[in-house]
């Protein structure tokens, strides 16, 4: 199972209001990300949409924009429900697909 | 953390007891911890609340002192060297880890492992030699360290043989030597419940079956286990860079052995091979009673034709042939052989059964099998005289021995009117009947040799397997036969097996034996 990463390369983060996030250039991708990962393992079959949702808004809020997931998580109920939750998630306005950075599994 | 136990509980518990030292929460210093490791880029976090997830930051702020890291690395220790080298090494190990696991395979669907278990216990209960192997080498792991790649039918049979092997300490990988033959219960529960590598999908194409066999080189064996040298001819032409490695091989079958044999003869041959096949206690046994039994249960599956009555034409009268001449009789056929050998045809005449050539026999026969190793012995001309309704079937290895492309060339027509039957229509109307498209029809359409029999060849797989992991260096680049005495142990655990005991030659029946001189 290789680890892909896949987005655009992101510029330095704009200034954030509270806790530090340091960002850093993973590997030799050239892309910029911060030093924090969102693992999104629970969204769907622990936590709900709406508030999987939510905490994905308040992580990018916090410049944590690098998210994590795998084609699996969902797990017995439903491989591939929480990349829908991230999908739907990026669908909803312009702009949050560029902003981030998504790392999945295959 | 209650869930620690054991060896971990005294470095949890000192961990925490740091952590409460420096007034910090557990989960916090963890992260801060990594964030202190410049190999770590970014450690996941993986909250379900927003709570949760605020909390994860306090340990961005968290700046752990030097005596607070040097106290960290003392109750759990790196991997010792600088990062990010020393982290690197850790990963290859757990990728390397993570492939005896087994995450890369290619089966059907892995949801078939529970039917495959039952099936290949259900086979174990008639393969009491190979158990007898199997738990022995689970003591004395006479494979230990080795790898083997094995191309062979992927059955109940080989199932057992895998995990003979794997008890004797090998790491074992598995594919096709058959598009067709394999049974894919069988490989989702290798996969699942022995930690198996299969690449086999029954009803794979050709690009599929070789890539399979690719995949199965990929593990770098020192041994290959062959059924029809499709393993070892691919290493040869396509993957040389692995013959270093190599030590030897076992091959089971007639065909793989003369195609090995011309390797040898050529000097292309690059590593010792024991023709298993040629042991007395596989061929006397596999091809003769498993083949035939195993050739008529394919026909009448595919067909559901009843045998008695029929005139049943046999090709080849080597071992395979004998077989299926003599079970196809006992069932009431009138059977017929073609042979090119003097010899063997002139034993097919004294054993009682007619003797004509192939276009001879094209015009009576009802059912044809083909059991020679050679190609096109139905060919054209030999369609152009058959029956309306001729049945054409093939149990040698590969499926050449019915011409095939000069069937699909003479036809109007093909249908299909029940699985493993293709009908051709010719222009006159007759049609010609072939089944399981030509491939080995034992199968193709029913489960091979029952396991009784390959309990022998493979109880000869497994010893010869075990004898070159202690003699390949002394072999020569040739085919081997197997030792005589090994074949006669074989024989006698299965006779010991089967609860038949045997006279023992006396003192005075020895020397009589052993001595020229006393005549009458």
């Amino acid at each position: 199972m290789g680890n892909t990463t896949k987005g655009s390369p992101i510029s330095a983060p704009p200034n954030s209001r509270e806790a530090q996030i340091d960002y850093t250039t993973l590997g030799r991708t050239g892309l910029k990300v911060s030093r924090l990962r969102l693992g999104t393992m629970n969204f769907g079959p622990e936590t709900d949409e709406a508030t999987s949702h939510r905490i994905i808004e308040r992580a990018v809020d916090l410049d944590l924009k690098f998210l994590d997931t795998a084609n699996v998580y969902g797990w017995k109920p439903g491989e591939g429900w929480t990349e829908q939750i991230i999908g739907r998630w990026l669908a909803q306005d312009g702009g949050r697909r560029e902003k981030t950075v998504l790392a999945t599994k295959v | 953390m209650a869930w620690a136990r054991g060896r971990t509980t005294g470095a949890v518990a000192a961990y925490e007891n740091l952590c409460c030292s420096i007034g910090e929460k557990p989960a916090d210093v963890a992260l801060a911890w990594l964030l202190h490791n410049p190999a770590v880029a970014a450690p996941i976090i993986g909250p379900r609340t927003i709570d949760q997830l605020e909390g994860s930051l306090r340990a961005l702020e968290l700046r752990l002192d030097g005596d607070t890291l040097q106290r960290l690395d003392e109750i759990r220790p790196g991997p010792g060297g600088p990062a990010p080298e020393a982290y690197a090494w850790q990963t290859q190990t757990w990728r390397h880890t993570e492939n005896t696991m087994t995450s890369e395979f290619d089966v059907k669907d892995l949801s078939l492992a529970e039917a495959g278990r039952r099936r290949i216990q259900w086979a174990e209960l008639e393969m009491p030699v190979l158990r007898q192997i199997r738990e022995r080498f689970a003591k004395e792991h006479p494979l230990k360290g080795t790898k083997v790649s094995a191309c062979l039918h992927v059955t109940t049979e080989t199932a057992n043989l895998m995990r003979a092997l794997q008890a004797g300490g090998a790491e074992v990988v598995l594919c096709a030597s058959n598009p067709l033959s394999t049974q894919d219960d069988v490989a989702a529960s290798l996969v699942t419940h022995d930690e198996i590598p299969v690449y086999a999908i029954k009803g794979e194409d050709n690009e599929t079956y070789y890539k399979h066999i690719h995949a199965a080189l990929d593990l770098e064996p020192q041994f290959t286990m062959d059924d029809g040298a499709d393993l070892v001819s691919t290493l040869h032409k396509e993957r040389r860079d692995l013959l270093e490695g190599m030590r030897g091989g076992t091959e089971e079958t007639t065909t793989g052995v003369i195609r090995l044999r011309a390797m040898a003869a050529d000097g292309a041959l690059a590593y010792p091979i024991i023709a298993v096949n040629d042991a007395m206690t596989k061929h006397f046994f596999d091809n003769r009673y498993g083949t035939g039994q195993s050739t008529i249960d394919g026909i009448v599956r595919a067909t559901n034709i009843l045998i008695a009555g029929k005139t049943f034409v046999v090709a080849g009268y080597g071992w395979c042939g004998r077989g299926l001449a003599m079970r196809a009789r006992g069932m009431g056929a009138n059977v017929i052989v073609t042979e090119v050998e003097p010899l063997a045809a002139l034993e097919a005449v004294m054993d009682g059964f007619r003797v004509m050539p192939m276009a001879e026999a094209a015009e009576v026969g009802d059912i044809f099998c083909t059991l020679t190793g050679d190609i096109n012995v139905i060919d054209a001309h030999h369609f152009e005289r058959m029956k309306d309704g001729a049945i054409v079937s093939n149990s040698g290895h590969f499926n050449v021995e019915v011409n095939i492309p000069a069937l699909e060339a003479m036809a109007v027509e093909k249908r299909q009117p029940r699985p493993f039957i293709d009908q051709y229509i010719l222009k006159d109307g007759r049609r010609i009947n072939l089944l399981g498209e030509g491939r080995l029809i034992n199968l193709a359409a029913a489960e091979g040799h029952p396991a009784s029999v390959m309990d022998m060849s493979f109880a000869n797989q497994a010893l010869s397997l075990e004898y070159l992991m202690q003699h390949a260096d002394e072999l020569e680049n040739r085919v081997y036969t197997i030792p005589e005495a090994l074949d006669r142990e074989i024989a006698r655990l299965k006779l010991e097996a089967m609860g038949i005991r045997i006279d023992v030659l006396t003192e005075e029946q020895k020397t009589y034996l052993a001595s020229w001189e006393e005549g009458t």
